[in-house]
């Protein structure tokens, strides 16, 4: 299936932690970075995540406040929210047939 | 500001500098962080997600215009491939002793004289527009045959790695382009294989064509995005 992040090319990966941080509210660049961070365990360079921002941004799945100083918060739209989902229960149906695949192979 | 930061197309630094400056301030890049930026800089440049400003876009040209540019660049530089193949092809004229005349040398110079067009149209201001201008003179002077030929065909391709030099800074894959061509040309020489030069030539004519092309959909798409 074909959805908006599966053309994000090296940004795919980094595009889906960054609407997975955003599904909580919106945020600005550093705490998004902090954030995905703190669930991942590797950071997030800035060049990488103003790649796949300016990306979601363009492709309509995140959404741009009004700045705060010179802070800009980023919210997740309606379709980044469905686009989000649809990952999400496609990586979840993956990790479901590893895991099985795994118990069985133990056994 | 962080100076890895003007690595990044201008369209991309007016739309997220500021941030990126702040975020920097907040936490100061490492080494890593600072290849990660020279990495996205290379893909802002490969990969443009941010829409020029209109002013900037084409000096205020509409889309119909850029279509023009971008036709004519194509046009020209199939012309130009065309004429190096035709050439190539072309035995030597017994008589006055070289090959720019026929059909190869019409070819040569009508494909000089559409890129040259393509060239002013696409200028944007008046740095752009003085090389852009010279590039089409060059092109109009080979009509007059040899030797002022020669003079402009060599105003050409100056003006031609010039207009690249400029063009470097705001669109960075067409500066590349009119560079090469423009460091080309002096190579090429109708008697000769050399010849066959002008078909790389028309070809980087055509592909920056594609490239301002490719731009108009996203142009637009992104414009209304961005707001």
């Amino acid at each position: 299936m074909t959805t908006p992040t599966s053309e994000l090319g090296r940004f795919a990966e980094p595009s889906l932690y960054i609407l997975v941080s955003l599904s909580d509210g919106p945020k600005h660049g550093y705490a998004i970075m902090t954030d995905v961070e703190e669930m991942t365990g590797a950071p997030l360079g800035p060049g990488t995540l103003y790649g796949a921002l300016a990306r979601l941004e363009r492709r309509g799945l995140i959404e741009a406040l009004p700045p705060d100083d010179r802070r800009r918060p980023y919210r997740i739209t309606g379709l980044g929210a469905t686009t989000l989902s649809a990952q999400l229960a496609h990586l979840e149906g993956f990790v479901r047939t590893g895991l099985t695949r795994l118990g069985g192979a133990a056994r | 500001m962080n100076r890895l930061l003007r690595l990044y197309p201008r369209p991309w630094r007016e739309r997220y500098e500021a941030e990126v400056d702040e975020l920097l301030a907040e936490r100061p890049a490492s080494l890593r962080d600072r290849f990660d930026l020279v990495r996205g800089a290379t893909d802002a440049w490969l990969h443009p997600q941010v829409a020029a400003p209109a002013s900037t876009a084409a000096d205020g040209a509409g889309g119909a215009e850029r279509l023009v540019v971008a036709g004519s660049s194509i046009l020209g530089g199939l012309l130009l491939a065309a004429a190096g193949l035709s050439m190539n092809a072309t035995p030597l004229n017994a008589t006055v002793g070289y090959k720019e005349t026929g059909v190869a040398g019409a070819l040569l110079i009508v494909g000089l004289i559409v890129t040259g067009i393509s060239a002013v149209l696409g200028a944007r201001g008046r740095r752009t527009v003085i090389p852009a201008t010279t590039m089409l003179l060059g092109g109009l002077l080979t009509l007059a045959g040899w030797p002022i030929l020669i003079v402009g065909f060599l105003a050409y391709a100056i003006a031609c790695v010039i207009l690249g030099l400029i063009r470097l800074a705001a669109s960075g894959p067409v500066g590349i382009l009119f560079m090469a061509i423009g460091i080309t040309l002096p190579s090429f020489n109708t008697e000769d294989e050399r010849a066959l030069l002008l078909v790389p030539v028309g070809l980087a004519w055509a592909l920056a064509g594609v490239v301002v092309g490719r731009r108009l959909p996203a142009l637009t798409r992104s414009a209304s995005t961005a707001r």
